[in-house]
């Protein structure tokens, strides 16, 4: 069991960020659970309480709002003994052709995947440095590194996830804090449901494994980089794709 | 009493005697208060003194003077 120590998800309603939340509630670990809307966040609580959750906060976040990050930690100092860990999930799906993409989508796309990152591992490492361990974990995608048309403000914005990461891993090092980025292909979440049948199996087809993944896929592995027999891990950026990377 | 919890915040984070925390002792002329160490002392401030600083006030806090002064400010 894992009482003493708590892990912070980010976007935690969503369809990685919820499997995240109940594989390690199953591990009992603490869990601060946030996303935008109250009425989600608290009927995940009681799924998580009742798979094992050492407990649950919840805490309503609008990552477009900046200000507001701080005071999810100021509650985190209050209600908790230990931030051990986060987990960024969140983020929205942009698509549109670059001639389509208006100057406010860029600064929202920014703020959701880019901004909100630093800030979050701003305020979380401070409350980690005091118990000298914890662990980051950041969502990118496959899109990151392999591009995608009408994807290409997504693809920037995941992509610089690349080097936060590889610095944050330089940086908090010293302090045993170890980040690492995860980086999806094609999972069957909210964020695709638009994804038309012709599409799936195409992108099926491009997969070396011939299927598509789950989001519990996805949690395994954060679940994963948050125990302590991946204590050695760190500075990575892991695929879970099916080998769409591959193709 | 705030005196001593400051200075001893000092003394744990930068790993140094009592006598060197001094109203001159600042940021980058210590050799143990470096960007890391800076980083240690912020989450030993805040954990002492249970408070959340903002980040200008971390980009300021350049000494011990200095911290004495934006410590007094969340806790007034």
């Amino acid at each position: 069991m894992q009482q003493d120590k708590s892990i912070l998800i980010v976007g935690a309603t969503g369809g990685i960020g919820s499997h995240t939340a109940k594989a390690l509630a199953k591990q009992g670990y603490g869990l601060i659970i946030s996303a935008r809307h109250l009425d989600k966040l608290e009927s995940l609580k009681a799924q998580l309480l009742q798979l094992g959750a050492a407990g649950v906060e919840c805490f309503v976040l609008d990552l477009q709002d900046s200000s507001a990050i701080k005071g999810l930690f100021q509650f985190i100092q209050k209600q908790v003994k230990h931030l051990y860990g986060l987990v960024n999930c969140a983020g929205t799906l942009h698509e549109s052709p670059l001639m389509m993409i208006r100057p406010d989508d860029i600064q929202a796309q920014v703020n959701l995947h880019l901004t909100s990152s630093i800030l979050l591992a701003q305020y979380a490492s401070r409350l980690m440095v005091r118990n000298k361990q914890g662990v980051i974990v950041f969502l990118s995608s496959v899109v990151a590194a392999q591009g995608a048309s009408g994807q290409a403000l997504y693809a920037a914005c995941k992509s610089s996830l690349f080097g936060l990461t590889k610095s944050l891993a330089k940086e908090l090092g010293g302090q045993n804090i170890r980040v690492n980025l995860i980086e999806p292909g094609f999972i069957e979440t909210e964020l695709v449901a638009h994804y038309s049948d012709e599409q799936r199996a195409e992108l099926k087809q491009q997969t070396a494994l011939k299927s598509l993944g789950q989001a519990d896929d996805v949690a395994q592995l954060i679940s994963f980089l948050i125990s302590s027999k991946a204590r050695y891990i760190t500075a990575q950026n892991i695929a879970v794709d099916g080998g769409l990377a591959l193709s | 009493m705030f005196e001593d919890k400051l200075k001893q915040a000092f003394v744990n984070a930068l790993s140094i005697e009592e006598n060197e925390v001094t109203a001159e002792l600042a940021y980058s002329q210590h050799p143990k208060w470096d960007s890391t160490a800076h980083m240690v002392l912020i989450a030993e401030l805040e954990s002492s003194f249970d408070i959340m600083l903002d980040t200008d006030d971390i980009i300021d806090m350049s000494s011990y003077q200095k911290a004495g002064e934006i410590i007094q400010k969340y806790i007034a």
